[in-house]
């Protein structure tokens, strides 16, 4: 139980994706200018993180089997994620149309996002059976922490946009320096747990 | 570079719509190699493709490195792309290229693990991540798919050269500030180095590390977009101009109106 | 490496494809949204280059706006060429949706 608790906290603060891993950035900076598309961006992020890091972990034991793990494991497991965010696209249409009217075109760009696939490429490194509890841990952890970091992100882009920034570093720019600020954060709880 | 920002004139149809200027450029090849340096630099102006840039810019070797796989990936798949983009049912494209991708970059990452550990090792995670990189999905999409195999060759050289070019002089600078000079070690055989270290007392850790990347990046995305006079960078420019400017306005209108009551 | 592992690595990429492809179109039947027929339409007509220029996310949120009546100004698109524009306008005025009802926009 201890494992899972601090697996839970670490992948979430101190190893988190976006300001220890540099993952996650390219909708990271895209997707936060309204705090109401970085929520559903988060909730859509955590459902396909859940759900192929899952099927990644099961996965890499099938190809360690065949022997095939070293040079398959990329090709396979990006192919469960782009189909689990189709399957998720179509879910949320279906469900929560107005959560899809505000993702737009960024419910499909979460096939390209380094958090998934940097995830599940972590996950399939556990060779251990035994190790189910970190592996939970790990696939609800990540894309929580990417979450609370976007939440974070965009309540301050929505500040620095009427802001007085001068010099052309308006919008990712200037961005970029307060996510640095916020690294140091991160940075600060490494020797904690 | 100078010489090249005056070349380019920054015409507000030219930044606000990279879409429309894809179709006229079709036909004059220089202007699409020169696009992904400056004008549409992946990684500086367009903000794609970012996630390999912060841990590969920690030293000039591992710059170098990256930007040889994602020039590999990047001409290979324009290449294969536009070359079968005729025989590809739309609606299962994407999936096809992901693939395509996919397998360029299982041989690019397997190559460095055999002739190139150690980076390998710093690179890490990123070197399979490029499968991810939104500038060679991006790439794939909305130019191989529709030019032809000459244009995409040229387009896929101009955005990966951009990107190295960008890479490259973000890894100056952190390497420079944090460990106080360069150093060269051979990628193929890392027990030769070269090093000029002259400020090794002065060096700062940190803008080796990822605090320091996030500042040096964000520093280099805005002076860059101060030396081009660009627009705001970032895909949605032209909603934050709009946003900025109705915001700005009506503070401005706000001070007047106080000003003539007063 | 002997030729049995290339065989295992062909055959599980392509039962994991044929298995998601499955997956993917059952659950594409299931879980299908009735929309209006003309959203898709107009989107194609729209230049697709998604920016957000006009305010909406992607130029199918500015579709779904025009269709649904919630955006009466086709210019709001900062990329379209006057001729589509007019292209979209007539198309709405012209064509009745399910209540057999037409829309009014401007350009």
């Amino acid at each position: 139980m201890v494992a899972f608790y601090t697996a839970l906290l670490s992948s979430m603060i101190v190893s988190n994706s976006v300001l220890a891993g540099y993952k996650g950035l390219c909708s990271y900076l895209g997707i936060s200018k309204k705090s109401s598309s970085a929520f559903g961006m988060g909730v859509a992020l955590t459902f396909v993180c859940f759900f192929s890091g899952l099927i990644c972990w099961g996965l890499g034991f099938l190809l360690r089997e065949l022997e095939i793990y070293d040079f398959m494991f990329t090709i396979v497991s990006i192919l469960v994620i782009s189909s689990l965010v189709q399957f998720t696209e179509l879910v949320i249409k279906k469900f929560f149309p107005s959560l899809y009217k505000t993702l737009g075109i960024y419910l499909p760009l979460i096939t390209t996002n380094c958090v998934v696939l940097g995830l599940a490429l972590q996950v399939g490194a556990y060779t251990d059976a035994s190790s189910f509890p970190e592996v939970l841990a790990t696939v609800l952890g990540v894309p929580l922490g990417y979450f609370i970091v976007i939440m974070l992100f965009s309540c301050i882009q929505e500040r620095l946009e009427t802001s007085n920034t001068k010099y052309n570093f308006k919008g990712a720019a200037i961005g970029l320096v307060a996510t640095a600020i916020m690294a140091i954060a991160v940075y600060g709880l490494g020797g904690v747990i | 570079m100078k010489n090249q920002v005056e070349k380019v004139q920054n015409t507000p149809e030219n930044v606000a719509q990279p879409e429309k200027n894809v179709e006229k450029k079709g036909h004059d090849r220089k202007k699409v190699f020169l696009a992904g340096i400056i004008k549409d630099n992946p990684v500086l102006v367009m903000l794609l493709g970012l996630c390999p840039v912060i841990p590969a810019t920690t030293s000039i070797i591992n710059a170098l490195m990256m930007f040889i796989a994602v020039l590999f990936v990047l001409v290979c798949s324009n290449l294969i792309i536009s070359l079968i983009k005729g025989i590809v049912p739309k609606e299962i494209r994407i999936p096809v290229y992901i693939v395509i991708i996919a397998s360029l970059v299982t041989v690019i990452d397997l190559l460095l693990q055999a002739y190139a550990p150690d980076v390998s090792n710093s690179l890490g995670v990123f070197i399979p991540l490029i499968t991810v990189n939104c500038i060679i999905l991006g790439r794939a999409e909305a130019f191989a798919s529709k030019n032809s195999v000459l244009d995409s060759l040229l387009d896929a050289l101009g955005m990966s050269i951009g990107f190295g070019l960008a890479c490259l002089v973000i890894a100056i600078f952190r390497e420079f500030l944090g460990t106080g000079g360069f150093t060269l070690t051979n990628p193929f055989n890392s027990d030769q180095s070269v090093s000029w270290l002259p400020l090794k007392d002065l060096a700062l850790p940190v803008m080796v590390q990822g605090i320091g990347g996030f500042l040096t990046f964000g520093i280099i995305v805005g002076l860059f977009a101060w030396i081009t006079k660009s627009k705001v960078p970032g895909k949605n420019s032209d909603t934050t101009l709009k946003s900025q400017y109705s915001t700005l306005k009506e503070i401005e209108a706000c001070r007047k109106e106080g000003k003539e009551t007063k | 490496m002997e030729p049995i592992t290339i065989l295992w690595a062909v055959v599980i990429t392509f039962a994991i494809a044929i298995v998601l492809s499955i997956v993917l179109a059952v659950a594409y039947r299931y879980l299908k949204v009735k929309e209006d027929p003309r959203q898709q339409t107009v989107t194609d007509m729209l230049p697709n280059a998604n920016c957000g220029a006009c305010g909406f996310p992607g130029c199918s949120g500015l579709a779904d706006a025009l269709v649904t009546g919630k955006e009466k100004k086709i210019t709001r698109c900062a990329v379209i060429k006057k001729e589509n524009a007019q292209k979209i306008k007539e198309y709405l005025e012209t064509t009745p949706d399910n209540e057999g009802n037409t829309l009014k926009v401007e350009l």
